[in-house]
C-alpha cells in the first residue's frame, strides 16, 4: 500500500493568496472576520469574513485566462494554479485525479443580475468541475463531494484512499464556497450568525461568522525532496448521528463513533496525538457537542483549536483550509491560538489553545461536523523529509 | 477476494417503481411529489416527517423504503451500514424556491425548514434518522449516474471494513426528469444473487427505460 503525502498547498481567502501568507497572518492571530453592512448580502449587519474584490480580479488577472468566468471559478482556478506550482506535479497527467468539495458551488448565479452572464447550467456542482478540470489539461472525470460542512475533510479522504490504493499516482483537492446572500439569509433564518466575530468553545459564544475561501492540497505517493519534513495523510472515517438533520447529537454519538474508528483502524490512542483541529463553529450546540465527544474519548488535555475565528465557516472549503493549516502547524511544531476564547463555555474539560506556542506536532486529528448529522475524523502525520 | 452481491435494488422513474426487476407501480404521468406520495400510500407507510420533507428527500426515502421492503438490513450493527448517494443537480431543485423567499426584498422572508434542504446529502441524514443508521455517509455529484464510481466507493468501503453493507445510488430531481435507483449491496455467496459489478448496476439503473 502506498502513502498519500501533502506536497502542495493553497488558501485562496480574505487572509491571503498563498498558504504562507495565510498561515502567516494566523499565526501572528490576525483574523479576516469583521462586521458586514452589505444590503446586497443580508438586510442586517453580520459577522462575516469576504475576500477583497479587487485583489481577487488582479491577482486573477496575473494568469492570463481567456474566458469569462464566475467569482467562484476564479478563486479556484488560482489556488489550483499555485497549489499545483507548489507540488511540481503534472496536472494534466492520466495519473493526477481532481477531487471537488463543495456546498453551493456558484450558488450566486441564482441571482439574476449575476446569473445572466452567464450560461443556465453554469450553477450545477459536476459543470464546475469539469470546466476547472479541463482548465488544467485532466482528462480524467473530476469527482465532487457535497457532504454538508464535512465536504472537505471527506474529499481529502476519499483522495488519500485512492492514491493509497495505487489508483492513482497524485491527487488535487480543492474545496470552495463563497458567502452569499443565500448562505447568509439561511444561517440567519436559524438565528445561528452571531453580531460579533465567533467565539469558538467560550462562553458568550453565540453563534458562527460566515466566510468565503477555496483551498487546494496537492497529494501523492512520492514526497517532495526536501529536507523540511513531510506530512502524511493517513486516513479518515465519516459518520451519521442519526438524531436531527439540522443540530448535532447532544451525547456527540457520531463524532465519538467516527473518532474511535479511525484511532482503531490505525491503531492510535488520544494520548498519541498532539494536536486537534476541532470544527468549532461556535454555536452553542456544535461546540459543546464536540467538547463531550472529545472527552467521551479521552482528547479533553490534547491541544484544541478553531481556525473560525480566523475566517468564518467557509463550508465546503473549511476541511481543505483546516487541514493546510493544520500541515503548516505540524511542520513549524506550532500551536495557534484558538482566536476568540478567553471564558470555558462547554460542560467539559477542553484544552483549548489560549495563545500561540511551539510544541512538537508529529500527529494531528482533524475533525467536521454538518447539517445532516454526518461527522468526520482523519488522521495526518509528520514524517521526515 | 470476497463476493459482493446487489441483494436487492430499486429503480423509479417516469411514474414507474420497479423492484427486484419487477413492476411494483406503475402510475403514468405523475410528478416526483405526487408519485413519492402514491408509493408512500402503497407500501402502508408511516412516517408523518415524510410531509415535511422536500422532493429530493421525499424520493431518497420512498425509494429506501421499497429497497428495503422485502429486505431487512437488522442484522447489521448500526455503523455497519454505509450510504453512498449521488445526483446530478444536488439541491437545485429546493434551492430555487429556498432563493425566491429572499431574491424579493419586499417580500424577504427565508425559512429554515426549506434551508435545511438546500443541501443533497440532508436525504442521507433523513435515511439515518429513520433506519438508525451510524454508519459511513458519501455524497457525489456526477454528470450522469456513475456505476463506476458508485461501485467502486462501494467496494472501497467493504474491502476496508469500513462498512458491511452498503445502501448505494442515485436520487435526481432535475429541472424536467426526476429518477431514483439504489441498491442494497452485501457480502453474499447466495447464487441467486447478482454479484457486485458496475455493469450490473448500469443494467439494472437501464431497465425501465421503454
Amino acid at each position: 500500500m502506498s502513502a498519500a503525502f501533502v506536497i502542495g498547498e493553497n488558501i485562496v481567502s480574505p487572509l491571503g493568496f498563498t498558504a504562507a501568507e495565510n498561515f502567516r497572518n494566523v499565526s501572528e492571530n490576525i483574523t479576516g472576520v469583521k462586521t458586514i453592512h452589505d444590503p446586497a448580502l443580508s438586510p442586517l449587519p453580520f459577522s462575516g469574513a469576504q475576500i477583497d474584490g479587487g485583489r481577487l480580479e488582479k491577482e486573477f488577472g496575473n494568469l492570463h485566462l481567456d474566458g469569462k468566468f464566475t467569482r467562484l471559478e476564479k478563486m479556484m482556478l488560482l489556488s489550483i494554479t499555485d497549489a499545483v506550482k507548489d507540488s511540481g506535479i503534472d496536472p494534466s497527467s492520466a495519473e493526477t485525479l481532481f477531487v471537488f468539495s463543495t456546498t453551493k458551488g456558484n450558488v450566486d448565479l441564482l441571482d439574476k443580475k449575476i446569473g445572466k452572464e452567464f450560461e443556465p447550467g453554469r450553477i450545477q456542482l459536476w459543470n464546475t468541475a469539469q470546466l476547472v478540470t479541463g482548465i488544467f489539461g485532466n482528462k480524467n472525470k473530476p469527482v465532487v463531494i457535497s457532504n454538508a460542512c464535512i465536504s472537505g475533510v471527506m474529499a481529502i479522504i476519499y483522495a488519500t484512499e485512492l492514491i493509497q490504493q495505487g489508483k492513482y499516482k497524485n491527487a488535487v483537492v480543492c474545496g470552495m464556497d463563497l458567502l452569499t446572500e443565500f448562505v447568509v439569509s439561511g444561517f440567519q433564518s436559524f438565528l445561528a450568525i452571531s453580531a460579533e466575530p465567533c467565539k469558538p468553545f467560550d462562553k458568550s459564544r453565540t453563534g458562527i461568522s460566515l466566510g468565503e475561501a477555496c483551498a487546494t492540497i496537492v497529494l501523492s505517493s512520492t514526497k517532495k525532496i526536501n529536507p523540511e519534513a513531510a506530512v502524511e495523510i493517513i486516513g479518515g472515517v465519516t459518520s451519521n448521528d442519526a438524531n436531527h438533520i439540522s443540530g448535532p447529537s447532544r451525547t456527540g454519538e457520531g463524532l465519538v463513533k467516527a473518532i474511535e474508528h479511525v484511532f482503531e483502524k490505525h491503531h492510535v490512542s488520544s494520548a498519541d496525538v498532539d494536536f486537534i483541529s476541532a470544527h468549532g463553529t461556535a454555536t452553542p450546540f456544535n461546540d459543546e457537542m464536540e467538547a463531550i465527544a472529545f472527552s467521551r474519548t479521552g482528547l479533553n488535555k490534547i491541544p484544541v483549536n478553531s481556525f473560525k475565528g480566523y475566517y468564518g465557516h467557509t463550508l465546503g472549503a473549511a476541511g481543505v483550509l483546516e487541514t493546510v493549516l493544520t500541515v503548516s502547524a505540524m511542520k513549524k511544531n506550532l500551536l495557534i491560538k484558538s482566536l476568540g476564547y478567553s471564558d470555558h463555555g462547554v460542560s467539559k474539560p477542553v484544552n483549548v489553545i489560549r495563545e500561540n506556542s511551539n510544541s512538537k506536532i508529529d500527529l494531528a486529528l482533524k475533525v467536521a461536523s454538518g447539517f445532516g448529522g454526518c461527522n468526520a475524523a482523519m488522521l495526518l502525520k509528520k514524517v521526515s523529509g | 477476494m470476497k463476493n459482493y452481491s446487489i441483494t436487492s435494488s430499486v429503480v423509479l422513474r417516469e411514474g414507474i417503481a420497479i423492484l427486484n426487476g419487477k413492476e411494483f407501480l406503475h402510475t403514468p404521468g405523475t410528478d416526483v411529489s405526487s408519485f413519492c406520495k402514491e408509493l408512500y400510500r402503497t407500501l402502508k407507510t408511516d412516517y408523518s416527517k415524510f410531509f415535511k420533507m422536500d422532493n429530493l428527500c421525499k424520493l431518497a426515502f420512498i425509494s429506501a423504503e421499497l429497497l428495503l421492503k422485502d429486505h431487512s438490513i437488522a442484522a447489521f450493527q448500526s455503523d455497519e451500514v454505509a450510504l453512498v448517494f449521488s445526483n446530478a443537480s444536488a439541491s437545485l431543485d429546493t434551492d430555487k424556491s429556498y432563493y425566491g423567499s429572499v431574491e424579493d426584498k419586499s417580500n424577504y422572508f427565508p425559512s429554515p425548514a426549506v434551508f435545511v434542504y438546500t443541501l443533497p446529502n440532508i436525504m442521507m441524514g433523513e435515511l439515518c434518522i429513520r433506519h438508525k443508521l451510524l454508519g459511513e455517509n458519501t455524497f457525489f455529484i456526477s454528470e450522469k449516474f456513475d456505476a463506476e464510481l458508485i461501485s467502486g466507493y462501494t467496494t472501497q468501503l467493504l474491502n476496508s471494513a469500513k462498512a458491511k453493507c452498503v445502501i448505494a445510488g442515485w436520487i435526481e430531481v432535475g429541472e424536467k426528469n426526476w429518477e431514483a435507483a439504489l441498491f442494497l449491496i452485501e457480502q453474499s455467496d447466495e447464487r441467486e444473487n447478482q454479484l457486485l459489478s458496475p455493469a450490473a448496476m448500469e443494467e439494472i439503473f437501464r431497465s425501465s427505460f421503454r
